[in-house]
């Protein structure tokens, strides 16, 4: 019964975004205010998303393909197809990671680490703001139609490792994640528009 | 003043200064551990040194509470700041893998002779690409930005393997990047105090240091930290059983002086009371110093109830007082039948002597040394140090028809029958749990403080184990090789789901054989150098990556083995020193298991497959030691009653007075078990103790009905005598019984009832013979 309410409620979510699509006004620059207003009123969404990770070690990229998904108010999934499975679902604070090495559970919150990066996708597709606001600088440039949230991590031990991760989107689409590491090393997740 | 009496007099003073000498010397101890027996088998003096001197003894627990979640994890990290600057602790953790970057470099740096996977074949081309397989397709996963690091000098994954293997099955919550509950509304910290468990002054330093470390880390309006950990209960239960017995005590001898002055009307009468008690507790003491080179808190407090009955030994003799009679003379006329109570005391206690626990034959040279001390004292010293009173107490006491009182009382009698076979039902049908053997129940730690310390302990999974595998050898070598040896068996009984995990101090100990065995395994540079470019061939690894792997194999196959002490300069030096102990030339080692499910397999399985160990269930163990202690104690007591009894029959000159007399404490102890058991209260060694000194009291009241004359005068007075030892009896102990510290408790209610019974049954059961007669 969940299930089936859910993906009734998916496929709904997904049929709104479409006619909000035409409905807006692509030109008007964004702010972050309105930016959240509009995540926030996505219930849920699914894509399918390919990502290419450069690194200093590697002589050639890696590229992962697979879907990623939100639904409101807290649970996000990142499914990993190809090269091989790696299976990653946030549920409130419970973050899952399942592949074929077995399946490890830990709490978000656990290290501030783990959370920071975790909201930095969830907090954005959830609309909330202060939970941004919690961990990174964020700035934001473009217009309804094409903007790019930049979060510059607070803190310390998080600025370690990551420089900046900046979203990119289409009014409430998130097109683009690309993560910079302190070292150098960039992550860029394409997301695809839906195919029907 | 004759002579004979100023000697007497000298001879107590003297030993009086010679007791007082020995006494600024005592040395106290409350380490429970000092009581038990010297010729207990091996397993019992693990047991032992665990309890005393074991890493678990030394744990103190911490909880931090009362705050949001990351203010909590501030002050969790603030406190282990200031704790580890203190100096009073070996160790503080909360989890913060900040603070593990000791760990970190030392399993890195020792990584190929910790590593179970280290063998030739793991450096071989077709393995090696393996593992740069699985290190790229951790590279793309979520933990990959964080493991890279270790990439260039790591690529066969060792220190994963090895963190995998000593990682606790449920690890320890975490926020905020530091140990939490489950529920997250606790933060934990985990603290060694440098100072051994049984130190009590020190480990209380260590409390206040931790009390001061909260302090200092500015803790906002609403939240407090919780202790636990077996120096904080044995901190805890001293100043409890101190405060306590300093308050009971105090309110029982107020009140037992005071009884004493209504009924003496005079101050040198009440004062010349506590003379025998007081003398036979000193002196007492003092042989027990003498003869043991310490003295045990538990035998003082022991003692001193049992040295309790001597206070009723002068109110024998000032309530026999006859109007113009002088205290000797009464002295003389009551004196057989003194005597004959201090000496079934004696006796009863003489066989305590014999007992191979320490606790007992302290308790027992206590007992025979205060109470012949107490009666000596009441026989020559009190009757010339105290002045005589104006009038006897005999006369200014409203006169009581105690006769009267008593033959109402008789005509109940009947009722005795039926009371006496229900106990005897009673005990019979209860017989399997009379007795509680938990050692824990002996300790003054309330239920719910076990409660908390049981949960902070799953949470933060310190040692606190149950069922343990035991390993011994002759030699350090030998018994980490054995303990290599007991994997595999282990990883069989986890496999059939016996056991849910284990671990062994092989994990972070590795024996030399095995550590050179390993570092045998490691190629030489131009064979790994070849085999690692063969493996990474079309792999994306940028060329020269793996650098720093070459280099620190080479350093591995060259380099020395580990050390115990690289092990010990970090936390896992604590795992190691839980599991790994020597006693000269024996070697322990302890293989905690986790999640026993059946004990009864586990145990046949591990005899019939294992070889050189033993399967331990530390609760039962020491189940097994408390009743050892309960079963001997049983044993002397009952030889003690047999000398009882011996000292009855040539004293009362006959087998039927001497069963006349036994018989009304021993029918009173029975019934007070009896009703311990029909409420649900199980006995435990204080229970048995209390009744030994039920038996003293009670033989007093049997003596003394046994010894009424149908002289009306004297049958007053010795109304008089039992009806002011009763109340002194109840007064005191009752004020105990009082108590909310359960070893004062059961002292307190055991002889309350008991005493009770005794008289009531001396009674009943002994004058009707002899008034019919």
């Amino acid at each position: 019964m969940t299930a089936l309410w859910r993906a009734f409620l998916i496929a709904l979510a997904l049929g709104l975004n479409a006619t909000d699509d035409s409905a807006a006004e692509p030109e008007s620059p964004m702010d972050v205010p309105r930016l959240m207003a509009m995540m926030a009123e996505v219930t849920s969404r699914q894509d399918r998303f390919t990502e290419t990770k450069t690194f200093e070690l590697l002589t050639k990229p890696l590229t992962l393909t697979g879907t990623l998904a939100y639904t409101r108010p807290d649970h996000i999934e990142k499914h990993v197809l190809t090269p091989y499975e790696d299976h990653l679902v946030v549920q409130g604070d419970q973050l899952t990671l399942r592949n074929k090495d077995g399946t490890k559970r830990l709490n978000v919150k656990s290290h501030p680490l783990i959370w920071s990066f975790v909201e930095a996708i969830r907090a954005s597709l959830a609309g909330d703001a202060s939970i941004l606001r919690r961990f990174y600088h964020v700035k934001i440039e473009g217009t309804e139609g094409d903007w790019t949230l930049t979060l510059r991590p607070l803190d310390q031990q998080a600025a370690a490792y990551v420089a900046s991760i900046a979203l990119h989107g289409r009014k409430s689409r998130l097109t683009r994640v690309d993560i910079t590491e302190t070292g150098g090393d960039r992550s860029v997740m394409t997301i695809h528009e839906p195919t029907s | 003043m004759s002579l004979q009496s100023k000697a007497a007099v000298a001879v107590w003073l003297g030993a009086l200064a010679l007791s007082g000498l020995m006494l600024s010397r005592m040395s106290m101890t409350t380490d429970m551990t000092a009581l038990l027996p010297q010729t207990a088998d091996r397993l019992q003096q693990l047991l032992v040194s665990q309890l005393r001197d074991g890493v678990a003894a030394r744990l103190l627990l911490i909880a931090i509470e009362g705050a949001p979640a990351e203010e909590l994890a501030r002050i969790s990290r603030s406190m282990a700041a200031k704790l580890r600057a203190g100096g009073l602790f070996n160790l503080v953790t909360n989890g913060d893998l900040a603070d593990a970057t000791v760990e970190r470099e030392m399993l890195m740096r020792h990584r190929y002779v910790l590593s179970p996977r280290v063998t030739k074949e793991h450096f071989e081309p077709a393995a090696l690409r393996a593992s740069l397989e699985e290190r790229l397709r951790f590279l793309g996963s979520p933990a990959g930005a964080v493991t890279k690091a270790w990439l260039p000098s790591d690529p066969t994954g060792e220190l994963l393997t090895i963190l995998a293997r000593m990682a606790p099955a449920e690890p320890p919550a975490m926020l905020h990047g530091v140990w939490f509950s489950r529920d997250g509304r606790r933060a934990h910290l985990i603290a060694e105090s440098r100072a051994a468990g049984f130190d009590l002054d020190a480990q209380a330093a260590a409390l206040s240091a931790v009390r001061d470390a909260f302090q200092q880390a500015a803790p906002p309006a609403g939240a407090s930290y919780l202790l636990s950990g077996p120096a904080v209960f044995a901190v805890e239960a001293r100043e409890t059983i101190e405060s306590d017995s300093w308050r009971l005590s105090l309110i029982a001898g107020a009140l037992v002086v005071g009884l004493l002055s209504v009924v003496y009307r005079s101050v040198p009468l009440t004062l010349a009371s506590l003379l025998p008690v007081l003398s036979g507790m000193a002196v007492g003491v003092a042989a027990v110093q003498l003869l043991f080179g310490f003295v045990h808190g538990i035998t003082l407090g022991f003692g001193a109830t049992l040295i309790g009955e001597a206070v009723d030994y002068p109110a024998y003799v000032f309530t026999h007082l006859s109007s113009g009679e002088r205290l000797p003379d009464t002295m003389r006329r009551i004196w057989p039948t003194l005597r004959l109570a201090v000496l079934t005391t004696v006796f009863g206690a003489l066989t305590l002597l014999l007992s191979s626990f320490t606790g007992l034959s302290q308790l027992g040279t206590l007992t025979v040394t205060g109470v012949i001390v107490a009666g000596l004292v009441t026989r020559w010293i009190v009757p010339v140090v105290t002045p005589p009173p104006a009038s006897p107490p005999i006369e200014h006491v409203p006169f009581f028809r105690a006769g009267r009182l008593l033959a109402s009382l008789r005509r109940g009698r009947w009722m005795l029958y039926p009371m006496l076979a229900g106990t005897v039902i009673v005990l019979v049908v209860q017989s399997h749990q009379l007795w509680d053997d938990d050692l824990a129940n002996l300790s003054p730690v309330s239920q719910s403080a076990k409660q908390l310390d049981e949960q902070m302990r799953k949470e933060t999974g310190a040692p606190d184990v149950r069922y343990l595998v035991v390993l011994t050898g002759q030699s350090r070598e030998e018994v980490l090789t054995r303990s290599e040896e007991a994997e595999s068996l282990l990883k069989r009984l986890q496999e059939d789901e016996l056991i849910a995990g284990f671990e062994l101090p092989s994990f972070y100990f590795p024996s030399a054989t095995t550590q050179a065995r390993r570092r045998e395994a490691l190629p030489e540079p131009a064979v790994l150098k070849a085999a690692l470019a063969q493996a990474a061939a079309d792999l994306p690894f940028r060329a020269g990556l793996f650098q720093p792997f070459l280099d620190d194999v080479e350093r591995a196959r060259t380099g020395p083995l580990l050390s115990e002490e690289d092990l010990m300069a970090s936390a896992l030096g604590l795992k190691l020193r839980a599991l790994l102990m020597h006693q000269g030339n024996t070697w322990t080692a302890l293989a905690p298991l986790r999640g026993v499910s059946a004990p009864q397999t586990l145990a046949s399985r591990l005899a019939d497959e294992g070889k050189h160990l033993w399967f331990v269930d530390l609760k039962e163990e020491a189940g097994r030691m408390v009743a050892n202690y309960r079963h001997e104690a049983m044993r002397l007591t009952a030889a003690g009653v047999a000398a009882i009894a011996l000292i009855l029959w040539v004293g009362l000159r006959g087998l039927q007075p001497a069963w006349k007399v036994l018989a009304p404490p021993l029918f009173a102890i029975a019934v007070t078990v009896a009703c311990f058991t029909l409420v649900g209260e199980r006995l435990s060694l204080f229970h048995l103790v209390s009744l030994l000194l039920v038996l003293g009291i009670g033989l007093n009241y049997a003596l003394f009905f046994h010894r009424v004359s149908p002289d009306s005068d004297e049958s007053r007075q010795t109304s008089l005598a039992l009806a002011l030892c009763i109340f002194a009896t109840l007064s005191a102990f009752g004020t105990l019984a009082s108590s909310r510290t359960p070893v004062l408790h059961a002292i307190g209610l055991t002889v309350t009832v008991g005493a009770f019974l005794s008289l009531l049954f001396s009674a009943l059961l002994i004058e009707r013979e002899l008034v019919s007669s």
